[in-house]
């Protein structure tokens, strides 16, 4: 077991229980949070993908010297994807919670139940 | 001296185990909120002081993040409880917050609904554990990555590769995403503020009277925010040499304006302000770019100023400049959605 599929493992599971809470759940604030789950099990995924055995940040300090980078560091392109995952995320949850509390002005509860007029 | 940091390590985790524990089986609001904060308070300083014996040299640093560990979760615990206390009422009287497992379960009712969402989580768990399964881990790197490694110190002066990708390789790409934070900021203007006709505008929260702050929150306010601050700028200026840049910074700057908005219940945020000064800095940065086609390779190329000495603070070009303006483009639009949350 390498670090990186524990990683790549806790990613999936987390992927996994925020669609089971998305599923299950009546409360749109709990489905909120099963997405905001869903999202941090993708960058557990995307981090663990860019591992390279034995490599360390890509930044070069006196820990990680010039002339090593090629054969020492991890993958940058998915840490930097990351941060762009996260800024994104952020943009979508917040963007959910305002619906969240729109839904609740209209009709005075977060239950999924209530909305059902507005359905396919 | 590994043993002695791994047995901390652990005992840390145990401790964080049960505060995950205590937030799943604690009737209400107020114990959730203490199993929380005190179980995860101690569960941190516990693995930050392993990782001090794993590394000494470390413990300077350690100990600020402990000091700041510290600081900031009794106080958010604080805000939280008398959150919940304004809302639910006291302690004494508060009733369980939201529905038993068995109430949910009978209001759920549909089992055909259940049933398929059973199966695609199952389904879905297959071919994850097939994904992980086949996983193996990478020995070296990609060839895109290995040329970005490559290419980074050696044409931009950036130590910090990320940044090199995200602020001049991939610039277009920030600036895209800068916008979509910019379009949420605006959105929310619209979902939540004035201009809701037909809708009752105050929600359960608003009718609470707001109550001032207490001691606790304003003095750790105090202390609080001019570190935060300091940090937040830390992190942004040393973008292009260490881990951190302006998305990082700007949201430690938000932080700073959250607890400011916490402390100081009449505080207002200036959102006029905010946003000729958020323009400005996304000006700035179309200037920066438009200036990268006339003087190197393209837009937004970093290129456009001397790259210096490497690793020394002015260096790297422009990338220590693009990376203030984003800072203070992602600071103020974090706050000015914040601020619309609470409007």
């Amino acid at each position: 077991m390498t670090i990186s599929s524990l990683v790549l493992s806790t990613g999936l599971v987390l992927v996994l229980i925020g669609i089971w809470g998305i599923l299950t759940h009546r409360d749109i604030l709990r489905v909120i949070i099963g997405f905001a789950l869903m999202g941090t099990g993708s960058h557990l995924v995307i981090i663990a993908i860019g591992y390279v055995g034995n490599g360390t940040a890509p930044i070069i300090d006196e820990s990680l010297v010039l002339a090593e980078a090629p054969t020492r560091s991890v993958d940058p392109i998915p840490s930097a994807l990351a941060v762009t995952a996260i800024v994104i995320g952020f943009a979508v949850t917040a963007v959910m919670l305002a619906y969240a509390i729109r839904l609740y002005q209209a009709k005075k509860t977060l239950s999924i139940d209530a909305f059902t007029e507005s359905k396919w | 001296m590994e043993l002695i940091g791994s047995v901390v390590v652990f005992i840390g985790a145990v401790f964080l185990f049960s505060a995950g524990l205590g937030m799943l089986r604690m009737p209400d609001a107020f114990t959730r909120i203490q199993a929380g904060t005190k179980a995860s308070t101690l569960g941190n300083t516990l693995i930050l002081l392993g990782v001090a014996f794993y590394h000494p040299d470390w413990s300077l640093k350690l100990l600020i993040i402990a000091y700041f560990v510290l600081m900031t979760n009794p106080i958010s615990s604080h805000a939280l409880a008398r959150a919940a206390n304004a809302v639910l009422g006291p302690a004494a009287q508060s009733p369980v917050a939201h529905p038993s497992g068995a109430d949910l379960r009978k209001r759920s009712g549909n089992v055909v609904r259940r049933v398929a969402a059973i199966l695609l989580v199952v389904l879905l768990g297959i071919i994850f554990a097939t994904i992980a399964a086949n996983y193996s881990e990478r020995t070296s790197l990609p060839e895109l990555a290995a040329a970005y490694v490559d290419l980074v110190p050696r044409e931009l002066g950036a130590p910090n590769i990320i940044t090199g990708i995200l602020l001049t390789y991939r610039a277009f790409d920030t600036l895209g995403e800068v916008a979509v934070l910019f379009m949420v900021a605006a959105g929310l203007g619209l979902l939540l503020g004035g201009g809701s006709k037909g809708l009752d505008r105050a929600p359960a929260w608003e009718s609470v009277k707001a109550t001032p702050s207490t001691e606790i929150v304003k003095n750790g306010a105090e202390i609080l925010v001019p570190l935060i601050a300091i940090f937040a700028v830390y992190i942004v200026m040393h973008g292009h040499l260490g881990p951190g840049g302006g998305f990082q910074g700007g949201a430690a700057m938000a932080c700073c304006v959250l607890l400011l908005l916490l402390a100081k219940s009449n505080y207002r945020i200036k959102l006029a302000h905010l946003s000729i000064i958020e323009s400005l800095a996304g000006l700035l940065i179309v200037l920066v770019g438009i200036a990268g086609i006339i003087l190197a390779g393209g837009f937004l190329d970093s290129r456009v100023l001397p790259l210096g000495e490497f690793g020394a603070f002015f260096s790297a070009g422009a990338i220590p400049v693009l990376s203030i303006l984003l800072g203070v483009k992602v600071g103020c639009e974090l706050s000015v959605i914040i601020e619309r949350f609470r409007a």
